[in-house]
């Protein structure tokens, strides 16, 4: 009986000493994880990015003189002509550089030889002369550009968040530009301003002297030959062994103590310790990347986080050569101001909008200089599936607009709260002003067993975005 | 009496200067603006199109109605010139009239070959037949019309001498009556010439686009036509209105289509000119 209670007592104090040795070796793990949180640059790759590469503009309208302009979405000619902007812009620049000129002045050099560029957001100037030059620029300025017009006869001029603005004193040299816009004239699908096509000052206000003319741009000749691509996804979770998921792990979140989980959905999380860093690869081969905000006060410049999050992308796996810059912003969360860098891609120069269009593709946020996420929904490339035995050309931009006016209309009554009305059809000129812009893009779409980039026109006209398949018409996504 | 000489001569004046307005055409006001804006091409400054490839038409339609649009290409013709050589007797009627209805042959497109069925063959001789038909009718309207002309001009000196000379009372008494006579027979053959130019005129124009009906497209009140990779030169826009199985001229706008830069357009109607001239008429001139 005496001998029985030795026993359990020995047993009690060995659980003790057990329970004292385990805690410890926990809170030794934990120390060792914060300690690699605060290094938040361990994880990621290093190197000096061209940052001039990952630069494209929305939209580049190229107009030859007069009412003939065409959209370039040849990456070549893109390329040429952010190089030839390169030259242009070499200038120091003052506030004292930019004069302030009316709207008409802006309308009137629209219609000269040159090309007017949409930029992918509202893009502070430092950012633009970063991009262009591909260093860092400090000239701090108030201007944020929505577009740029160059002329070949050396002017330029800027659309700012502001007003309209010339740049002055600028004697670089436009013959290298001059000469990308005789290039690109040698072959090009023709498109015309919407204001030319349909003249909707005439119908809207023919005596407003203030009337904003619509300069987006649609096309006058068929288009046809877009072909529809099949992508797969970058990493396939069911198909891929252990061995490589966690070698993505280990590249992302470092070699420590690492522990998987798999959720209801059936995605792939990994995480460290207690969640410090999570990375979480999703059923369409989606990667996210997040990680507790610590105490970080450095501060990137714009061009060092630009390289940060190229190399932070180019961690999993190499970034897609076609990869840009798309949108820019900070914002507020758990007291922290975060800056946030969306890229997205394309192919064959048109870029591709996903499935789930809440924001780009490829996303990376910044705590001070540390990454607390990261996105990357990249699909690769398959094959190329020709559609000419299917359709012989993509619709009319009138036979898009008549196909899905029901819904535009709706649509646009609904956002104007106009509920009493005689005719749908009195507001086509309306939709037709209110059209903010048309681009050919790629829209990703899902199903069981391809992923495939359906080429679309992303058709904005108010408060709403339409994705319309341009073949046959069929509006594939409206937000 | 001296009195009703100057009248006379005044009266003749003042109806010599009004004949060259008797010949202009009468465009229909308010005609086709009533049914369509025409946005594309501009039509505002001039006539001029700026085209690199594409002729782009787009309408927009203000009231619906049976209309009709087409485009005809207007093969030039040096014509004038070797029908002076005509005039002069420096080449052979018959043999510009069969040089030029080979070219308008080849102009609309009608060829021959050696798999021709004899109904093809008829059809072509048919063809060929009325072409110099129309040609042969012309160029004789034309050199009457001429001929008519040098006479009156010649009248229409005497009437200045006359009127630098009034107290001339001797050829004062036989003009007003010759002169009525030859200025009747210009005014008719000049009559005779224009009918036979408008049929004649139809042979050098190719239809790229044939009465295509101006009908907007479902909630679109716009017609819009793209005339891909066409040709630089003159054509001729016309818009027709149906009634009752009837085509009524609206509008007809001459246009010349071409790129914006002179010295091309220099050497593009250079190019033109040697290929519209009639076959062996080049060697000819030379």
């Amino acid at each position: 009986m005496k001998s029985k209670e030795s026993i359990k007592s020995l047993l009690l104090f060995s659980l003790l000493l057990s329970s004292l040795f385990l805690s410890s070796q926990i809170f030794t793990r934990i120390e060792s994880q914060s300690q690699s949180i605060n290094n938040d640059y361990v994880v990621w790759s290093e190197k000096d990015n061209n940052i001039e590469n990952y630069f494209s503009p929305q939209s580049y309208f190229i107009n030859f003189g007069g009412s003939l302009h065409t959209i370039e979405y040849n990456y070549s000619f893109r390329k040429d002509i952010r190089e030839s902007l390169k030259s242009i812009f070499n200038d120091d620049f003052s506030d004292e550089s930019f004069e302030s000129i009316a709207y008409s002045q802006w309308q009137e050099a629209i219609k000269k030889r040159g090309i007017r560029m949409a930029m992918s957001y509202e893009m502070p100037f430092n950012h633009f002369l970063t991009l262009i030059e591909g260093k860092n620029q400090d000239f701090q300025s108030g201007f944020k550009i929505r577009e740029i017009l160059v002329l070949t006869d050396g002017t330029i001029l800027f659309e700012m968040t502001d007003g309209f603005y010339k740049l002055k004193g600028l004697g670089n040299n436009f013959t290298f530009f001059a000469k990308v816009i005789d290039n690109i004239e040698l072959s090009y699908l023709e498109y015309r301003r919407v204001e030319d096509v349909y003249s909707l000052k005439s119908q809207l206000a023919p005596e407003a002297e203030d009337f904003r003319y619509n300069n987006y741009l649609i096309p006058i000749v068929k288009i046809s030959d877009i072909p529809v691509i099949e992508v797969v996804d970058e990493v396939d979770i069911n198909a891929t062994d252990d061995t490589r998921l966690l070698s993505y792990a280990n590249r992302m979140l470092g070699k420590s103590f690492i522990r998987k989980v798999v959720d209801h959905n059936g995605n792939v999380i990994y995480m460290t310790g207690y969640g410090e860093k999570a990375l979480k690869i999703d059923h369409n081969g989606f990667f996210e990347y997040t990680e507790k905000f610590n105490e970080n006060t450095n501060e990137l410049s714009f061009g060092e986080a630009l390289n940060k999050s190229i190399n932070a992308i180019g961690t999993i796996n190499d970034p897609p050569t076609n990869m840009y810059l798309s949108n820019y912003y900070s914002y507020e969360k758990k007291g922290k101001t975060i800056d946030r860098y969306e890229f997205n891609y394309s192919y064959g120069g048109y870029d591709i909008v996903l499935d789930r269009r809440e924001s780009s593709a490829f996303v990376v946020e910044f705590n001070g200089s540390q990454i607390v996420y990261l996105k990357r929904s990249y699909k690769s490339f398959v094959n190329s599936i020709g559609v000419s035995n299917i359709w012989e050309s993509a619709l009319s931009f009138n036979q898009v607009i008549n196909e899905n006016y029901d819904v535009i209309i709706n649509d646009y009554l609904a956002a104007e709260g106009i509920d009493d009305f005689t005719s749908m059809d009195d507001y086509v000129y309306e939709i037709l002003q209110n059209i903010e812009s048309i681009e050919l893009k790629y829209y990703l779409m899902n199903n069981d067993n391809f992923d495939h980039l359906i080429p679309v026109w992303q058709l904005k006209i108010g408060q709403m975005t339409y994705y319309i398949n341009i073949y046959d018409g069929e509006i594939i996504s409206k937000q | 009496m001296e009195y009703l000489r100057k009248i006379i001569v005044m009266t003749l004046l003042v109806v010599m200067t009004s004949i060259p307005v008797y010949g202009s055409e009468v465009i229909p006001s308010n005609g086709v603006s009533q049914y369509i804006e025409i946005i594309n091409p501009s039509i505002e400054e001039d006539f001029n199109i700026e085209v690199r490839n594409n002729f782009f038409v787009s309408f927009n339609i203000k009231e619906k109605a049976d209309l009709y649009l087409t485009i005809n290409k207007v093969v030039p013709v040096m014509d004038t010139i070797f029908l002076d050589k005509i005039l002069s007797n420096e080449m052979e009627q018959e043999e510009f009239i069969s040089s030029l209805t080979l070219r308008v042959l080849e102009i609309k497109g009608y060829t021959t070959h050696e798999d021709m069925t004899n109904k093809e063959k008829s059809d072509y001789i048919l063809k060929k037949n009325e072409i110099k038909d129309t040609i042969k009718e012309y160029v004789e309207d034309y050199l009457n019309e001429q001929k008519a002309y040098k006479k009156y001009i010649s009248v229409q000196k005497e009437i200045e001498v006359l009127k630098n000379n009034m107290n001339s009372e001797d050829t004062l008494d036989v003009l007003p009556g010759a002169y009525e006579g030859i200025r009747l027979d210009y005014i008719e053959k000049r009559s005779l010439l224009k009918e036979s130019k408008k049929v004649y005129d139809e042979l050098f124009k190719v239809s790229i686009l044939k009465k295509d009906p101006i009908m907007s497209e479902g909630v679109m009140p716009y017609y819009e036509k793209t005339i891909e990779d066409i040709k630089y030169g003159s054509y001729e826009m016309v818009v027709e209105l149906k009634n009752e199985d009837k085509f009524i001229t609206l509008e007809s706008f001459d246009l010349d289509i071409g790129p914006q830069d002179e010295v091309a357009e220099d050497v593009l109607i250079e190019k033109e000119i040697k290929l519209i001239q009639p076959m062996n008429l080049n060697e000819l001139e030379e």
